[in-house]
């Protein structure tokens, strides 16, 4: 399949310059500049005359063929073996994917369709052969191919000029016959020949014999009609879809207003989806960069800054729509200062999507739920930062204080850290004695009068004293030696005279007495 | 000149009259909506919806249990009473309340599994996370605990009202000072009934004097256990100050909790630990309050 691409942009007035000479002239247009007037080989400063709004950007080959490559990727949703075909045009091997989407010609419409709602109109041709495809979708769709080819949109009855044109079967030569060899896209020598020859179509050419045709238009216009009949192999180098996730999308307008912004960062979150479900990963953290207006061409000094966004979803997710409402929320709370002109979004952290299998029943009962909890994380953490907004893990450690950790939600159990334990072994923990359910994160030292075994009589404290009843103990706890911070203590749950119970240690190296929480 | 000036105090009196009534109509105006409003999304004792605490006798006072979609205060002196002890093991099936058809008549959602499937617990507080071991030990998931610790009063009056709207709750667990006022706290409250949500509040004693919405309002008070029972069994003195829907109880109850599975007594020899409670008190070492009975958490239920 090949496809030939024009960006639509059809609302608004941009056109891109290039330098010719000393003059700065037009090259190319939007639709909407063009019905102002604005032609190319204009001078650009006759086309702003000729239309106030016109933006003008200069024509940056290296640009669109960033942009080129991130549209293959996204292609890559339809097959694997995606190239990239000179600019503007992409080859895509359909053989082997196109039954997943009920046929080629369901797939090329989808396809069509999935690019235009990224801005671009394709036009696309689906053949056996590389070349057959890239001279059907060049090819211009004659009077005669509306009726066959069902180009005659019915609902509208308008003729749809960028329908995909099929050749069907292993040969392509019926299809093409009728198409005027212009569309081969020949070179001057092979366009003069053809002429000279009074040649009409494509089937006029490949009646004639090759040893003729290879004296009168040159070898290489041969060897293309050999690989449009699929009689010499083309070879083709698909792309390799980059590592890291890295999209930028230009505003053709500086926006400072949260739609204007959230509406752009919907685009680039709808790549990301679409990338996240290649890899089978699920996001983790992303940053988003608001690129103020002037950043790109401003000397460092006088750069405004951009402001970084991170986001980091409760749960690792693909959902665009999720990472839009983190984003809407952050932006309620953060004023867009300078206007922007560009976002960028780039992928710190992702991971391998668990297993959807053990969820498959559940999944629809408690998606609703899982949206409600994770929106709620998501506003919490947003308005009190991600540390205050933990969840429970417990660690096998012997050390109270150790032996739990809070953890960001970001960081999901998906990296399962390497001493959590699961809920069995909290069983196993439960059984080492009861546990205050208020511990306190640094222990305080207490004065305590013991007796002669060495148990907590009496607690000192604000010039009283209050007689302590012994309820477990002693525990013994001697852990840490491996990471420097060990300890040697002896535990004991003490009540007081007014019921309290307290939890107390004798630190066995120091001798002293520490308070560490309350079963409160 | 006279007759002016009797006018003049005769109209005066009459707008005051005219006040007072209009007044009186807002009131009555105010108190219909109130009615118009419990009626519409059901007070707690109206639906029914409750939480057993664990322990029978609280529940019998309480008319049920824990007030689901409601505030429940507990009054707590000093640290280490034991209260969070005692009725946070009940949480973890609060779930379980949504499950009923009372549950479902008011928040208008279909009785079942589907209501009751298990949701957030969360824990907001300005300082200390609950230790996770110990939440363990008294049989939570804690995949379920989502804990949250602002930074003050105000962020967590925020963090409250949020977690309450959001229905991702079953419960919500927070210390709450008295730095909140009536205020808040109704909005709160309305919060919490709208999504049928258990709020549970722990407060310092000397907010018994402040006006609160609160359906449910305890004072907890720690009590020793007795010696020969000191290593298994804990007691608590719970008060009932406020519950709506019922009568509050004129004595306080003695709560009494073991944390040993094995150790199970009949009810005969709790009626005689009462009895023996009460005779504790009798013999005046430390005051002369008495108790209606020992409540026992039932474990394992």
């Amino acid at each position: 399949m090949a496809a030939t691409m024009t960006a639509a942009g059809a609302a608004w007035r941009v056109a891109l310059s290039a330098r010719e000479g000393s003059r700065e002239v037009v090259v190319a247009t939007t639709a909407a500049a063009e019905r102002a007037g604005v032609r190319a080989g204009l001078g650009v400063a006759a086309a702003r005359a000729l239309c106030g709004a016109l933006r003008v950007l200069r024509d940056d080959p290296a640009r669109d063929a960033r942009v080129q490559l991130r549209l293959a990727v996204r292609l890559l949703r339809f097959t694997p073996d995606v190239v990239v075909d000179g600019p503007g045009a992409f080859l895509l091997e359909v053989g082997r994917t196109a039954h997943h989407f009920q046929g080629e010609e369901a797939l090329a419409h989808a396809a069509r369709a999935f690019l235009r709602e990224l801005g671009f109109t394709a036009r696309i041709g689906v053949a056996a052969t590389p070349e057959a495809a890239r001279t059907l979708a060049r090819a211009p769709r004659t009077f005669d191919e509306r009726v066959d080819d069902g180009a005659l949109d019915p609902a509208t009855g308008t003729f749809d000029a960028d329908a995909p044109a099929f050749a069907p079967g292993d040969d392509p030569a019926p299809a093409l016959a009728g198409l005027p060899w212009s569309a081969l896209a020949p070179d001057r020598e092979a366009a003069d020949a053809c002429v000279s020859l009074g040649l009409a179509t494509i089937g006029d050419v490949l009646w004639l014999p090759r040893g003729g045709l290879a004296q009168r238009c040159g070898i290489p216009f041969v060897q293309k009609l050999q690989r449009l009949l699929g009689e010499l192999d083309e070879p083709l180098v698909r792309i390799t879809p980059p590592e890291l996730f890295d999209e930028e999308l230009e505003l053709l307008d500086a926006v400072t207003a949260a739609p204007a912004l959230l509406g752009a960062a919907r685009l680039l979150f709808e790549a990301a989806e679409a990338e996240l479900e290649r890899r089978d990963h699920a996001l983790i953290r992303a940053t988003l960069t608001l690129v103020p207006l002037g950043r790109a061409t401003a000397t460092q000094a006088t750069a405004p800054t951009a402001p970084v966004i991170v986001l980091a979803p409760s749960e690792p997710t693909r959902s665009a729509a999720l990472l839009l409402r983190l984003l809407q929320h952050r932006l309620e709370r953060e004023r867009v200062a300078a206007p922007i002109e560009k976002l960028r979004l780039v992928f710190t952290a992702t991971a391998p999507m668990p297993l959807a299998q053990e969820r498959l029943f559940e999944a629809a009962r408690d998606r609703a739920f899982e949206q409600d909890a994770a929106a709620l994380r998501d506003r919490l953490a947003v308005r009190l930062g991600e540390a205050r907004v933990v969840a429970l893990d417990l660690v096998a450690d012997h050390r109270p204080e150790h032996a739990f950790r809070l953890r960001r939600f970001g960081e999901s159990a998906v990296h399962e850290a390497a001493g959590s334990v699961g809920a069995a072994d909290a069983a196993a923990s439960a059984a080492a004695g009861a546990r205050p359910l208020d511990l306190w994160d640094a222990p305080r030292p207490v004065w305590i009068e013991r007796d002669d075994r060495g148990f907590p009589l009496a607690l000192r404290a604000e010039g009283r004293v209050s007689r302590l009843a012994l309820v477990r103990g002693p525990e013994r706890i001697a852990a840490g030696w491996w990471d420097g911070r060990d300890a040697e203590r002896a535990y004991f749950e003490v009540e007081t005279e007014e019921g309290a119970r307290l939890w107390l240690f004798l630190d066995r190296r120091e001798d002293a007495w520490y308070q560490h929480g309350t079963f409160s | 000149m006279k007759a002016a000036d009797g006018s003049a105090r005769e109209s005066g009196a009459r707008a005051q009259l005219r006040r007072r009534v209009e007044l009186g109509q807002l009131r009555r105006a105010l108190g219909e909506m109130e009615t118009r409003h419990r009626s519409r999304a059901g007070d707690a004792s109206a639906r029914g919806a409750f939480l057993p605490t664990g322990f029978a006798e609280l529940d019998e006072a309480l008319g049920g249990g824990w007030h689901v979609g409601a505030l429940n205060e507990v009054l707590v002196e000093g640290l280490g009473s034991g209260a969070l002890e005692a009725f946070l093991p009940a949480f973890a099936r609060a779930h379980e309340a949504r499950a009923g058809p009372a549950f479902a008549r008011a928040h208008e959602v279909r009785a079942g599994d589907e209501a009751a499937r298990p949701r957030l617990l969360a824990w907001i507080h300005p300082t200390q996370p609950p230790y996770p071991p110990a939440l363990a030990q008294a049989g939570f998931d804690l995949a379920r605990w989502l804990v949250v610790r602002p930074r003050d009063a105000r962020d967590q009056a925020w963090a409250l009202d949020l977690a309450l709207r959001s229905g991702a709750c079953d419960a919500v667990v927070a210390a709450v000072s008295a730095a909140h006022g009536d205020v808040a706290l109704r909005r709160l409250q309305l919060a919490a009934e709208a999504t049928g949500t258990l709020a549970l509040f722990v407060r310092p004693p000397r907010c018994a004097a402040a006006p609160s919405p609160a359906a449910v309002r305890l004072r907890a008070t720690a009590r020793g256990a007795p010696p020969e029972s000191r290593a298994t069994r804990r007691r608590l003195e719970v008060e009932v100050l406020r519950c709506r829907g019922q009568v509050a109880p004129s004595l306080p109850l003695l709560l009494e909790w073991s944390r040993d599975p094995l150790d199970e007594p009949a009810p005969a020899a709790l009626r005689a630990r009462a009895a023996a409670a009460n005779d504790d008190r009798d013999d005046g070492r430390d005051d002369d309050r008495r108790w209606r009975g020992v409540a026992r958490r039932a474990l394992g239920a």
